[in-house]
């Protein structure tokens, strides 16, 4: 994964997660090219765009976008799928998650992140043993 | 851990005996690195003791100059520093004498009142304090007062304040609250009664009420001389003078919480406020950093700062504060902010992240299960090859560890750094001994990792790919067991237990089996069974399948299981949703020498049923995969006619052409070809691009078909003046396009010169 980006439909950013280095205003480039190619696309169209040499795997869930930048000769579909994991996670975490939750708790949202994906790649799957690990982490504060 | 500690990199101990910081400068500032004093460096003097060079003349002066700065600060000090004590010692004396007076003064005022907007007409005092008791419902006794009268410099626009002495304290109490109701009763609006304080005081609460006005604090009232303020939090303050109340601002200030911050940047309407908001909230930061009791508030202070670079604001005078916050952390949640900082906001690129590697290996080492968790995150997502190189022996002893938290980090960490390719140290080394044995882990999680860790190693070097292909059979049967085992409720999602330890493995066993006929044949046994119990119904399940016809197609498997990869494909292709569809143009890539005819008739069958909008590229892409992989002539033109004719006229226009050339070159088909097309065209002429293509073959070789011969099939037995007949037909129909009627002209023109008959 080169990197995870959660936007909203205006375009404002609520998670970004960098797998790979880029300056600051290519950041800021990419992030609105992901905008611009994300938010066009209707419902009737696939989840996957093909950007720059990367590919973008995305799912709309209500308001928010939740992208994941892969290479080309990854699998689509798993990345779909580890979207939809991650979403259930924040889904349970927060007790129905709704976009207020991920701008005021945007620390937490990292953490969450963190525990699912390190370096690129799906560390964990199991939804129990990540709530498990999120209980223990808010219970240390 | 003191401050100073953390600039003791390695590269900076590297630097040779590095000058000192001189005595006088012992504030407590710490010194950036890149601003050291630069002492001219002392080269070796000069050869001849006696000859002095002015190089050497202007060193020596500027050691003196220093060395006297030096002594002048320090006596300066000396003698100041006893005076600055006095001073200090009698002001705050002073200050404690004034609040004193203060005191007293209010003690002797308590219990007077004020009542503010009586006209001045009502000369007796007296009965102005009693008829407001009275229309108040307080049960005040002509005894209770004391004295009354007015006070205050005579003023012609509004009249003089009534002060009154009452003994009552309940009464006092009941007329000092009943006063707000005042305006209700008529004659008496705009009076008011007010507890009487002195001058500092009600400065004080006046000051309160712009607090109050401010939004900084919730509330203020006066009680018994004293003055509250109640915060955001419900915390009551008691203010006595001007200093607390500033105290008071600073620490609500400071103490505001995040939410509060978020809260305010949200509520600015326009993008003009927010910055205007986000600027103020960025120096009260700023302030509060440089406070001495900044530290205290670090924690907060960098979450703020967080959550406004998220915006896309520039806080790089925070940097250095999130950096002192991982240092110091006092909890885990600011240790936790702190590391979630260092990762967004450095990267390897910026010199300031070397500081940060002790803090690292001082938590890789002692920390808690969670702090050497955050510790390695951080490593892990700022890849930085220096880091790599200090701390790699830390990671490989942690994929040993026995805590399956830290060994999942500690391995994705180790992909990590593979990927990054560090000089100086063999990293596969160091890493393969580790993997022996994950492998054998029975912890899902712990499993990814290491088929993660073993795909990334596979993929550095082709050695480490021998060597890994002992441990196929363990793989296969990792996977068995995941298949077998049945429902288990962590891993599973939608019924399919553990999809992405699967989709990893199978990635891994493809880049094993590659080339490599053993292994493929021990894959081929497990690869079925995954392709057939897969259930499909569910995004998760396709895309299991989908991973496995992948791996299919790329090792040496045998015949009938390259069938079945063709066969999860087509039904791939029936499905309706675009995602599939998608991802099977992918098969378009997989098509080599092998399995082209399979594919094509699956994809043929999948072009006459699927979206004309799909219908374009999938025609270009077969003619490209038929191009590349055509078996023979004949069945590569056969293809493409059948493309044609199915999907006519989503066609592009090259792809005439292209046939036409091939045509052209396969001399003893053309035969053959013209029949073909004739026999289509006869039927139906809608279908432009091949009516293109035939009215053209027709021109060129028309008289073979005429004279009836041809190598296979039943021949066709045409008559020249049926051929002209059709040309005709094309000609005649209003449909046909410009370009399709120039072909048939051609096509007229050519046979006209080679036809015998007459043409009508």
């Amino acid at each position: 994964i080169r990197f995870i980006l959660i936007q909203n439909r205006a375009g404002k950013t609520r998670l970004a997660k960098w797998y790979m280095h880029f300056d600051d205003d290519e950041k800021q480039k990419l992030i609105e090219e992901v905008h611009s190619v994300v938010t066009v696309r209707d419902a009737k169209h696939t989840n996957f765009v093909e950007f720059r040499n990367f590919k973008i795997v995305y799912r709309r869930y209500a308001g928010l976008y939740f992208c994941i930048c892969a290479d080309v000769n990854d699998n689509n579909l798993a990345y779909l799928e580890a979207i939809h994991n991650f979403v259930e996670v924040l889904n349970e975490y927060f007790h129905n998650v709704c976009e207020l939750d991920l701008v005021f708790n945007f620390y937490k949202v990292y953490s969450v992140v963190d525990e699912m994906f390190l370096a690129g790649e799906i560390r964990e799957t199991s939804q129990t043993r990540v709530l498990k690990q999120l209980h223990m982490l808010s219970s240390l504060e | 851990m003191s401050f100073d500690n953390m600039y003791q990199t390695p590269r900076m101990s590297s630097m040779g005996p590095g000058p000192q910081a001189p005595q006088g400068q012992g504030c407590g500032s710490p010194i950036p690195p890149t601003m050291q004093y630069q002492y001219p460096l002392m080269t070796s003097s000069p050869a001849n003791g006696s000859q002095l060079s002015d190089m050497d003349i202007n060193r020596i002066a500027v050691a003196v100059k220093n060395i006297m700065h030096g002594e002048i600060h320090q006596l300066v000090q000396d003698k100041m520093a006893p005076l600055v004590d006095c001073v200090q010692r009698l002001s705050d004396e002073n200050k404690r004498l004034q609040r004193k007076v203060d005191e007293l003064e209010m003690y002797s005022r308590r219990s007077c009142v004020r009542v503010f907007g009586v006209p001045e007409e009502n000369k007796d005092t007296d009965t102005v304090v009693m008829t407001i008791a009275k229309k108040l419902d307080v049960p005040l006794e002509k005894s209770d007062l004391v004295v009354s009268h007015r006070v205050g410099k005579s003023d012609p626009s509004k009249p003089r304040p009534i002060i009154a002495r009452i003994s009552n304290y309940n009464a006092r109490h009941s007329l000092i609250k009943g006063s707000k109701n005042l305006s209700k009763v008529d004659g008496m609006q705009g009076w008011s009664v007010n507890q009487e304080l002195t001058k500092a005081r009600s400065k004080v609460a006046y000051e309160a009420r712009q607090l109050v006005k401010a939004k900084i604090a919730k509330s203020t009232f006066i009680w018994d001389g004293k003055i509250f303020v109640v915060d955001h939090n419900e915390c009551k303050h008691l203010l006595v003078c001007l200093d607390d109340l500033l105290h008071l601002k600073l620490s609500t200030q400071r103490k505001e919480s995040l939410k509060v911050l978020i809260h305010d940047i949200r509520s600015a309407q326009t993008a003009a406020d927010e910055k205007a908001v986000v600027q103020k909230k960025c120096s009260s930061i700023r302030e509060c950093i440089r406070d001495k009791d900044g530290y205290l508030y670090r924690g907060k202070n960098v979450s703020k700062l967080l959550y406004i670079h998220l915006l896309g604001y520039p806080i790089h005078f925070g940097l250095v504060e999130c950096l002192q916050l991982i240092g110091s952390a006092r909890n885990f949640s600011d240790k936790r902010v702190g590391y979630l900082a260092a990762m967004l906001i450095l990267d390897e690129t910026q010199d300031v992240h070397l500081l940060l590697i002790c803090s690292i290996m001082y938590d890789l080492c002692n920390g808690t299960q969670y702090t050497q968790g955050l510790a390695l995150c951080t490593m892990a997502s700022i890849n930085s090859a220096i880091w790599f190189q200090y701390l790699s022996t830390e990671v490989s002893k942690m994929i040993k560890s026995s805590d399956v938290y830290i060994k999942k980090k500690a391995i994705l960490c180790a992909c990590r750094i593979i990927r990054k390719d560090v000089p100086d140290i063999d990293t596969m080394e160091m890493f393969i001994p580790a993997t022996q044995s994950l492998l054998d882990e029975r912890n899902h999680g712990v499993l990814l990792t290491a088929v993660c860790l073993i795909d990334e190693m596979c993929e550095k070097s082709p050695d480490t790919l021998h060597h890994f292909r002992k441990v196929v059979p363990q793989l296969v049967r990792i996977l068995k067991n995941l298949i077998m085992a049945g429902y288990s409720p962590e891993h599973d999602v939608a019924g399919i237990s553990d999809p992405f330890l699967q989709v990893k493995i199978l990635k891994l066993l493809r880049v094993l089996g590659k080339n490599n006929t053993d292994s493929s044949q021990i894959m081929n046994d497990i690869l079925a069974q995954v392709a057939m119990n897969t259930d499909t119904s569910q995004n998760v399940g396709r895309a299991v399948l989908y991973e496995t016809v992948r791996t299919i197609l790329g090792i040496k498997s045998e015949a009938g299981l390259r069938v079945l990869a063709v066969n999860i494909l087509g039904r791939f292709l029936i499905n309706n949703d675009n995602d599939i569809r998608r991802a099977v143009e992918l098969s378009f890539t997989l098509i080599n020498a092998n399995n082209v005819r399979g594919m094509m008739k699956e994809l043929l069958s999948f072009l006459e049923n699927c979206d004309p909008e799909f219908k374009a590229d999938c025609c270009s892409n077969i003619v490209q995969a038929a191009e590349s992989y055509a078996p023979d002539r004949r069945w590569h033109i056969d293809t493409i006619m059948k493309v044609l004719i199915i999907a006519g006229s989503s066609v592009r226009e090259d792809v005439v052409s292209i046939l036409i050339q091939l045509i052209a070159e396969t001399n003893q088909l053309h035969n053959y070809m013209v029949q073909q097309l004739f026999k289509r065209i006869e039927d139906d002429v809608s279908q432009q691009p091949l009516v293109q293509v035939a009215s053209w073959c027709i021109g060129e070789y028309g008289e073979k078909l005429v004279s009836g011969t041809c190598e296979e099939d039943e021949p066709v037995q045409v008559s020249e003046d049926e051929v002209v007949d059709v040309l005709e037909k094309v000609l005649s129909m209003n449909y046909c396009e410009e370009v399709t009627k120039e072909y048939a002209m051609n096509a007229l023109m050519k046979l006209s010169s080679r036809f015998r008959t007459s043409i009508g």
